[in-house]
């Protein structure tokens, strides 16, 4: 067994937790390593020393105390799932979230219904004129009046608002 | 040369003043109305003019005259300076052949939209022949001789009256009629003057310092075939291929605007234009404007708005919106063709 392998075994040779040949090996390195065996000296010191030490009283009522601290932000599990409710804000944040993501295409294509039933006539208009230009006796200036107005129209002008 | 002696046939024939009754032989001297029709299709690609024209047009059920000032360039420029009403006092627009600009002082705003003017090659042969043409007479417009020509649809719907200059061609006066609302347009000059030098700078549009600019929308585009048209607005489109009247299906193009998309189909009786707009009634919802139309069902409108008129409707799923220099009994007529043939 190499140096750096056996200096991470060698708490656990002191508490004995190896396996026998693992501990075969780690006696073995010792008798050849001189910094191996001052190490496994150092670690039984300490583990001496913590053993000396004496084991601390409790003051009376501090189990009760500490209980009593916290039982209040215990929280029940009211399902099988591990999981606790949400404060109200954030699942009223979220419900709203959802909905908006389930409602919002249809909004937007309500509102584009709207949108195309209230440009349309004005859009067509223009196209419409635009097309008769390859009449070529149509009066341009005619073609030109209608033309204008249903671009003022798509913009949401009245053509015949008096200049101001 | 033809034009010219075509031109020069006019001018002898209509010399006599006021209007003058008879046959076409006699008071054209020979020359066809055929051959007027064109020369008058052809002469704002050849004449310079300014003039001031009246425009009477019927909006609803009154009659709205606008007056303003016409000036062309050949080969294709145009300009037109709206004098009154005052709603439409100032509004200047300049058509170079490939796009319009159009300024509306009132609100610092230009307009930049596709061309208007005319296109540059004679009319094919055919482009009249769903129409009768009539000489009504001679008859003198400010001051100067014009063949008065009468052009009705051969499906009777509507009547289209022109005053010819005999020297020039132009067209002096129209009047569009038609049995239901009589006139819905008449247009004419109280002055004119030609063979000006018209100056360049005139047709020169420059955008007003500080003016809000919308569009630019560049010339138009070409039409598409039908799988083409359906391919790009992403639905079916099932039409008749010829309406009432003869119109035919002359191909489609989708209209955009904002988050509106539609498909527009073209048809022509070779000089007239009607355009079919389709759109899924997902997409476009029930036109509240105008008058409601019963026969189409509960969701039709119909409105007129300056000599054009619309004709809107529901059928399977489809919004559909028939527009054309139309009587409103005629496009009904072809709503009811296309329903009965056409939609999905």
């Amino acid at each position: 067994m190499n140096h750096a392998r056996a200096s991470r075994l060698l708490s656990a040779y002191i508490d004995e937790e190896l396996s026998p040949d693992e501990m075969a090996a780690i006696g073995g390195h010792l008798a050849d390593c001189p910094g191996c065996r001052a190490e496994i000296q150092e670690l039984r010191a300490t583990k001496r020393l913590l053993g000396s030490l004496g084991r601390p009283e409790m003051p009376p009522g501090f189990a009760a105390d500490t209980w009593s601290r916290v039982a209040p932000q215990a929280r029940p599990r009211l399902l099988w799932w591990p999981v606790r409710l949400p404060h109200p804000a954030t699942a009223i944040a979220v419900l709203v979230l959802v909905l908006a993501m389930v409602t919002a295409p249809a909004i937007r294509g309500h509102q584009v219904r709207l949108r195309a039933a209230e440009v349309g006539p004005d859009l067509f208009l223009q196209r419409t004129a635009r097309a008769q230009a390859g009449d070529p006796l149509a009066d341009r200036a005619f073609l030109g009046l209608v033309f204008t107005d249903a671009s003022l129209r798509l913009i949401g002008e009245d053509p015949r608002e008096a200049a101001r | 040369m033809r034009r010219s002696a075509a031109a020069l046939a006019i001018c002898l024939a209509v010399a006599a003043p006021g209007m003058s009754q008879g046959t076409p032989e006699s008071l054209l001297d020979g020359v066809t109305l055929q051959e007027v029709i064109r020369h008058a299709a052809i002469a704002p690609q050849i004449v310079d003019y300014e003039g001031t024209k009246v425009l009477s047009v019927l909006r609803g059920q009154t009659m709205e005259s606008v007056t303003l000032i016409e000036t062309r360039k050949r080969p294709g420029k145009t300009r037109l300076e709206f004098i009154s009403p005052e709603g439409v006092a100032g509004r200047l627009v300049i058509d170079d052949g490939l796009v319009t600009w159009h300024y509306e002082p009132r609100l610092h705003t230009v307009f930049i939209g596709p061309s208007l003017a005319p296109p540059h090659d004679p009319p094919p042969p055919g482009w009249l022949s769903e129409y009768d043409l009539g000489l009504l007479g001679v008859e003198e417009v400010v001051g100067r001789r014009t063949a008065v020509l009468s052009l009705k649809h051969r499906s009777g719907t509507g009547e289209r009256r022109l005053w010819i200059d005999r020297t020039t061609g132009v067209a002096l006066r129209a009047e569009e009629r038609n049995p239901a609302d009589g006139l819905s347009l008449v247009s004419y000059f109280t002055r004119i003057s030609f063979g000006l030098n018209v100056p360049a700078a005139l047709f020169g549009a420059r955008n007003p310092a500080g003016a809000r600019v919308v569009g630019p929308a560049g010339p138009s585009e070409p039409l598409l075939t039908l799988p083409e048209t359906e391919k790009a607005v992403g639905f079916g489109l099932e039409f008749p291929l010829v309406l009432p009247g003869n119109f035919t299906l002359r191909g489609g193009a989708p209209t955009r605007h904002g988050s509106m998309l539609a498909a527009s189909l073209e048809y022509s009786d070779g000089a007239r234009s009607l355009l079919l707009f389709v759109a899924p009634t997902a997409r476009m919802g029930p036109i509240g404007r105008g008058d409601p139309v019963p026969a189409l069902g509960a969701q039709a409108r119909t409105f007129g708005a300056g000599g054009l008129r619309i004709v809107t409707w529901e059928i399977r799923g489809q919004r559909l919106t028939l527009a054309g220099p139309l009587p409103l009994a005629d496009l009904l007529g072809m709503a009811a063709a296309i329903s009965q043939r056409g939609g999905r």
